[in-house]
């Protein structure tokens, strides 16, 4: 282990272009070990774009990831995502669906990690259902559960709740934190446009404008864990914090408007 | 007026309401004793009117049921049946596993490669477009009018819809899934049995059912073109000789091969595709 001053995750100067167009210009950041750290910005901006590229799904035009000192230049089973889409494999059960991580990094199950993940998920009850007999918040606990299965060191989540109903969304929210809480190894990165989502979730928000995607302001969230949604919408800093993020991502066109 | 009238009656009156959502079909359901008694009536009829016209008129031009099951007896009896249907059927076997798999796998790697595919397009779309009777011609040219040309047939019939759909099948899989399989550092091994065949199965099975079909046209044309055997050749040369109701029994068999296997596929597609959001 490295000592704990030590960041999880640097992101140095990186651009990335994508069929010509230039998505993120110079984007640094750093995360530490057991941090959350919510990305929030205007759809647009970027923000999946540099999530990809932390997974190493999308190269580099210049800058580097590193997770560690080791550079990721290609997908790592150190690091987990969990897709806004769910991603499930709609042949698969839920507990094939859990397992996939595994399997392909050919790796066993000995401490029965899956059934614990289904238990833990609520997913028990439905581990020989396939995704088609769930509903959305079913779906990605599944997402969720599947992640987690491979004990990655990094999650990286890109808005795991934004396509499921309100009420689900929170319940989500609320297990997610949670399992957080509990959890002491795992550091993540997690992408939203939801203000509130990122100040339950996120000990650290940044915010992401573009295009290009550039880094405009990073607020760290004063709120002690274990957080509940009612305690962090009652608590002191809220309402500033709130006000000053929103400010941060309202589109210029917009701001113009208001001056005018 | 009408569409106001039909708004009142489904206001107002109870539709009856089946099992299993019938209640979104435009129709009302029916039971499954009516539903078979309904398509019994309709063979019923058509079988007697069949039986007293073919009767009254030359037994050349249209022959009767009673006259052709006569002559499917004979025909079972005296062995020509059973050695047409065996010659046909070998053909029919070899020719569509042939294409099957021929298609199967060229499918796959266009479906998968971007540069093999784009490197066959022009032939394939061209040999596609072709009809594929215009080519058996120069297939007897080339192998002669035994069960060989036959069989070259029936793949040329057979390959194209297979290929084509699991192209199709593989090139539509879900890119967030593709992201998936690499996010979890799957490898292209691994990607194939998770993600791409079970992907393209459905359009494979779709491709199999119209080839299925196809073979059987591709045999019985090979038949009447070239090869003196099989059950196109029973056809021919029963309807040279003005032997109606011998002319009838070949065709009636193929007619019953064609619904036995494109029920033997449905049964498959059911057991295979078990995931899919039908049930």
């Amino acid at each position: 282990m490295l000592n704990a001053a030590s960041p999880k995750v640097t992101v140095d100067g990186l651009s990335v272009r994508l069929t010509g167009n230039q998505i993120l210009q110079d984007v640094s950041l750093t995360v530490d070990p057991h941090e959350l750290v919510c990305i929030i910005g205007t759809s647009g901006g970027g923000k999946t774009t540099l999530l990809r590229t932390v997974a190493g799904l999308l190269p580099a035009a210049a800058g580097w990831v590193r997770l560690d000192d080791w550079e990721v230049v290609a997908p790592t089973p150190r690091i987990a995502m969990v897709f806004q889409h769910f991603g499930l494999f709609p042949w698969k059960t839920v507990r094939a669906n859990v397992e996939y991580g595994l399997r392909v990094q050919r790796r066993g199950d000995e401490n029965g990690r899956v059934d614990q993940l289904l238990e833990i998920m609520n997913l028990a009850r439905v581990a020989g259902r396939y995704p088609h007999q769930l509903s959305g918040g079913m779906k990605q606990r599944v997402g969720i559960a599947r992640a987690l299965a491979v004990e990655p060191e990094l999650l990286l989540l890109d808005e795991p709740f934004s396509a499921v109903d309100a009420i689900t969304r929170e319940v989500l929210q609320s297990e997610v934190l949670r399992l957080w809480e509990r959890n002491a190894d795992i550091t993540g990165i997690l992408i939203t446009h939801d203000i509130d989502e990122a100040i339950l979730m996120a000990d650290r928000i940044v915010v992401l404008t573009g295009p290009p995607g550039r880094i405009t302001m990073q607020v760290p969230v004063p709120i002690p864990r274990p957080r509940t949604p009612r305690e962090v919408r009652s608590h002191e800093s809220y309402a500033e914090l709130r006000d000053r993020l929103w400010a941060a991502l309202r589109d210029p066109a917009t701001q113009d408007l208001e001056r005018a | 007026m009408t569409s106001m009238s039909s708004a009142q009656w489904v206001g107002t009156a109870k539709r009856p309401r089946g099992p299993r959502g019938a209640a979104r079909s435009i129709n009302a359901p029916l039971s499954p004793a009516s539903r078979w008694a309904l398509r019994a009536t309709s063979v019923l009829v058509i079988l007697v009117a069949w039986e007293i016209y073919g009767r009254a008129i030359n037994p050349v031009l249209l022959s009767s049921p009673s006259a052709i099951a006569r002559a499917f007896v004979a025909m079972i009896g005296d062995g020509t049946l059973a050695q047409a249907l065996s010659e046909s059927l070998v053909v029919l076997g070899a020719g569509s596993l042939i294409g099957i798999v021929i298609g199967l796998a060229v499918g796959l790697a266009a479906g998968r490669y971007l540069v093999f595919a784009t490197l066959i397009e022009v032939p394939l779309n061209a040999l596609y477009a072709t009809p594929s009777v215009a080519l058996i011609p120069i297939i007897v040219v080339w192998f002669g009018f035994g069960p060989t040309a036959k069989t070259v047939v029936v793949i040329l019939f057979v390959v194209f819809p297979v290929l084509i759909n699991t192209m199709r099948g593989v090139q539509e899989v879900d890119r967030e899934l593709v992201e998936v399989a690499r996010s979890f550092c799957s490898g292209e091994r691994r990607m194939w049995f998770d993600l791409i065949m079970p992907a393209a199965l459905p359009y494979m099975v779709t491709g199999l059912r119209l080839a299925i079909g196809r073979a059987l046209i591709g045999v019985i044309v090979a038949e009447f073109f070239t090869a003196f055997s099989g059950l196109g050749h029973l056809i021919v040369t029963n309807a040279n000789s003005f032997h109606t109701d011998r002319t009838f029994v070949p065709i009636l068999v193929i007619a019953v091969l064609g619904v036995l296997l494109t029920a033997l596929l449905e049964f498959a597609e059911r057991r295979l595709v078990r995931w899919s959001a039908k049930d």
